[in-house]
């Protein structure tokens, strides 16, 4: 993996990239209880899955760019819309973040020395790994990939011959690694934290795990209980999603959004930390309402388990349970809102420096915005039967799941790829590779919202000639965001190896990862850290002192 | 939801304080109040408290059984909704230490049950109205 | 601090943590002193039981709504008796469970190893039961999928349905239970589980209490609802 010497090798400990503990081979790495270690395996894995979700993603695209059938057929079709879908919801971005950046940055953050379980946390990878395997089986298992879409909605679910049964036992893996890194998490945060580092000095990323573990916590459980019984329903026909046998599928699709709904905060709440994070040290200037940023993420992730029913306005819910849902939708908007204008208010006056993760932060702000504001059509009731299944909502989710969970992941990956590898990427290569994801993604989305609203419907493989302008726009889109994606993933991967040494804290940043050696090492800190401010205190920023902002 | 939150918030306010109090998370994680041997101390018992609630619990059983069994219908579900609720509390509260523990736990288990609560009831929206 | 920990950290620039040590746990050695970190963890993932059959409550809530008389009229073919005797037995085995807890912490290691295997006897004889209550349903022609349930109305499928998944996922988490204290008790005899090191044996309590709590809402849910 990421070979790195030691640049400038005036440490006293090794760094964690050297010292495996005492283990040597694969084993360093499979077998090792290091967080930091454990994040790079998760990265290594999720990014693999991502460019295997990524192609199918483009197959889909290629095929859409002209009417009629091109290379796959329409039931071919299905099935890659579903595989793209389960690929990039349950193995790239649900467990992302948390699992790649929450495990490396988690305990550097709260100045401790490891997670509170680290081989409970060893044991997580090895069961996403067993959930990744499973899932990826039914490729080639009798019956096929599903072709249910990644919803698995009953009773189609139940019916289909493709393996079903394997993709959700796959499924509920899966959030059982989500579940422990959670416990995990939220364990640490309580009992971890350096000397003085009350709730109130963390760092906001760490409030955003946080709030994130709790949803993996409460609603995966849920989903997981679901899927069982869609197992159960296929093999022994009990009968609780079969109007058959007295059961109903609408209660199938609640629970299955029980989960799902909180789910999208686990995605996009360590998004939003990382831009908290972001923001002050490029601006170089503590957070503009700490306490505000850190509530809401709490109050996303509280919010989150009450709007579930906004996924089934056409599904046939009773008229109270509709008007409900929706007005308590549009109650996220409120914490949402106020992430967004303290993270304005947090830019204003500042001496802000236009570095890449800062140029991520930005292109999150402006995508997310777009993905939360086309989210309002989705929630109220009357436009809601207009877009309702149509690509008006996969471009909208796709704003809020790439523009926003995905691209802060990235921002995230570039703010602290000094911290991880020691070295610096190639400054000009990140910033071209973010032009054409920028442009890319928006000809990709923008499109889909239009064509959506013209009543494109979604998971078609074919249309009428006249989405066809929109279609070859949005293939146009994939083309130029695909090389930008690539172009991204082969700098950072290319840095690590070739890069320039990067110092302990060449983004002058406050938070606790930033005061020791990049890369840390095995125990992170030389001596336990202790905090007397909050996070973002750039009152001592050597630079600000010699010209003033 | 605010009331969630602020539960959640209540949790974290005690553990701050200990983080706080303990010193250094990684050099003495328990702090000295809550050290192996204090708390060795601090959770001894009597056995007699367990078999009275023991005691308790069988007969509310009883209760619940009977109320049903002679008074089907009503009566027996209202005593059971009453009774059984009852029952689990006893057992959280003595049997699982939790009367004894900080208020952080006590927090995190009702902001729990406060979410369980909520799934039922919405979808309780939807099948009682349609 | 542990010994090993500050060790690896004063170490000058070049030399190896010793090799011969274990890395996890040597790596590991400073948590495992963390009593309430413990305890917050095993509480965490008695929350995601909780979540677990909260999900199967909220089932059992909707269809008993859809379908009240079809409920009352397919709990009339369980049996009270055999239900109320096993909701005892799991009390009493939770009573057993938390004086094992106790008799440890005051020192009393054979005395809470006898409590644990008095637990699990009683374990046992609630799963006895349950076979046989289950069985009883089986020679009925009552299972999953069978042409007898099938000829019934929607609302007895379904309340079998819920019936079996929920008494049958209760039950493997009665025998996860068992298996916790199987490896429980060597630990104790060894007396690496012990009046000042019990964080374990209290978690296995917890999670038999656990179940213990959930069988205490499957009783009036199933057997005391005709």
């Amino acid at each position: 993996m990421l070979a790195v010497d030691t640049p400038g090798s005036v440490r006293p400990s090794p760094s964690f990239l050297q010292d495996a503990g005492g283990r040597s081979g694969i084993g360093a790495w499979i077998f090792s209880t290091d967080h930091k270690r454990i994040g790079l395996m998760y990265a290594a894995a999720m990014f693999t899955f991502f460019i295997v979700g990524m192609c199918l993603g483009l197959t889909m695209r290629l095929e859409l760019m002209f009417p009629g059938e091109q290379f796959i057929s329409a039931a071919a079709y299905n099935r890659i819309f579903t595989l793209h879908g389960v690929i990039m919801v349950f193995l790239f971005i649900v467990p992302g973040i948390p699992a790649v950046l929450g495990n490396f940055m988690l305990p550097l953050q709260l100045g401790a020395e490891d997670v509170s379980f680290p081989r409970l946390n060893l044991a997580s990878w090895w069961i996403y790994m067993i959930g990744a395997a499973m899932a990826l089986a039914s490729l080639v298992v009798a019956g096929g990939v599903p072709d249910t879409g990644w919803t698995f909605y009953a009773p189609y679910s139940v019916r289909t011959d493709s393996s079903v049964s394997l993709a959700v036992m796959a499924a509920f893996v899966l959030g059982f690694s989500s579940i422990l890194t959670g416990l995990n998490f939220i364990t640490t945060i309580h009992r971890m934290r350096a000397k003085g580092m009350t709730f109130f000095r963390m760092p906001l990323f760490c409030w955003g795990l946080y709030a994130t573990a709790w949803i993996q916590v409460i609603a995966t459980p849920v989903v997981g209980i679901t899927l069982v019984l869609l197992m159960l329903e296929r093999t022994l026909g009990i009968g609780f999603f079969d109007p058959g046998k007295g059961g109903d599928p609408i209660l199938y699709q609640h629970l299955f959004w029980i989960y799902s709904h909180p789910v999208v905060y686990v995605m996009i709440l360590p998004a939003m930390g990382i831009i908290s994070e972001i923001l002050p040290a490029f601006a170089r200037r503590t957070i503009f309402g700490y306490k505000a940023i850190a509530m809401s993420s709490m109050a996303i992730a509280a919010v989150g388990y009450l709007v579930w029913g906004h996924h089934m306005f056409t599904a046939g819910m009773s008229d109270t349970a509709r008007w409900v849902f929706s007005l308590l939708t549009f109650l996220v908007a409120i914490p949402t809102g106020i992430k967004v204008f303290n993270w304005l208010a947090t830019l204003y006056k500042g001496s802000i420096e236009l570095s890449v993760p800062m140029l991520y932060a930005f292109a999150f702000i402006f995508l997310f915005s777009i993905g939360g504001l086309t989210g309002m059509v989705n929630g109220a009731l009357s436009t809601d039967i207009h877009v309702h299944d149509t690509a008006y909502v996969v471009g909208h989710f796709h704003y809020t799941m790439f523009g926003g969970a995905g691209i802060g992941f990235f921002a995230g990956l570039h703010y602290w790829f000094p911290k991880i590898t020691g070295r610096m990427y190639n400054d000009r290569r990140a910033k071209i590779a973010l032009g054409l994801i920028f442009v890319g993604f928006n000809l990709l989305y923008f499109s889909m919202l239009i064509m959506g609203i013209l009543g494109m419907p979604r998971r078609y493989a074919d249309y009428l000639p006249e989405f066809q302008p929109f279609h070859m726009a949005s293939t146009i889109g994939a083309l130029i965001l695909v090389p930008g994606l690539l172009l991204m993933l082969w700098n950072l991967l290319h840095s690590a190896r070739t890069g320039a040494p990067a110092g302990p804290n060449p983004w002058r940043a406050t938070t606790l990862e930033w005061q020791t050696a990049s890369p840390p090492p095995l125990l992170n800190f030389e001596v336990a850290p202790e905090v007397t401010t909050g996070p973002y205190d750039f009152t001592h920023d050597p630079l600000l002192q010699e010209n003033p902002a | 939801m605010a009331n969630q939150a602020n539960q959640q918030e209540q949790a974290a306010r005690p553990e701050g304080a200990a983080g706080t109090a303990s010193g250094n998370a990684t050099d003495n994680i328990t702090g000295p109040a809550t050290g192996n041997a204090a708390a060795a101390v601090h959770h001894l018992l009597p056995d007699s408290l367990f078999v009275a609630v023991w005691g308790a619990l069988v007969v509310l059983t009883a209760i619940t059984s009977g109320a049903s069994v002679w008074f089907p219908g009503t009566v027996g579900h209202t005593v059971a909704l009453i009774v059984t609720p009852l029952k689990a509390a006893l057992v959280l509260t003595f049997f699982m230490h939790l009367k004894y523990e900080s208020v952080g736990f006590r927090a995190m288990l009702f902001a729990t049950l406060g979410i369980v609560v909520v799934f039922l009831g919405l979808t309780y929206m939807d099948y009682l109205y349609r | 601090m542990s010994v090993a920990n500050a060790a690896g950290m004063t170490l000058p620039a070049g030399s190896a943590v010793d090799p011969a040590a274990d890395p996890a746990a040597a790596h590991g050695a400073a948590h495992h002193q963390d009593y309430e970190g413990d305890k917050t963890g095993m509480w965490l993932f008695l929350f995601t039981e909780f979540a677990l059959f909260a999900a199967l409550f909220v089932i059992y809530g909707v269809y008993r709504i859809i379908y009240t008389p079809e409920f009352h009229h397919a709990a009339a073919n369980l049996n009270v008796a055999a239900g109320v005797t096993n909701t005892v037995i799991l009390l009493t085995s939770s009573l057993t469970m938390v004086l094992a807890v106790n008799a440890l912490q005051r020192g009393e290691n054979r005395r809470s190893m006898a409590l644990l295997w008095a637990t699990m006897a009683l374990a046992l004889a609630f799963m006895v039961i349950k076979y046989f209550e289950w069985g009883a349903k089986f020679e009925h022609g009552l299972y999953p999928g069978s042409e007898h349930l099938l000829a019934m109305d929607g609302g007895e499928i379904v309340f079998f349905g819920l019936y079996f998944v929920m008494t049958g996922l209760h039950g493997i988490h009665v025998l996860l239970g068992v298996g916790a204290m199987l490896f429980l008790l060597p630990r104790i005899k060894s007396g690496r589980q012990s009046a000042t090191n019990y964080t374990l044996t209290e978690n296995v309590g917890l999670y038999w209490h656990l179940v213990d709590v959930i069988w205490i809402f499957l009783l009036p849910l199933f057997y005391l609802t005709n």
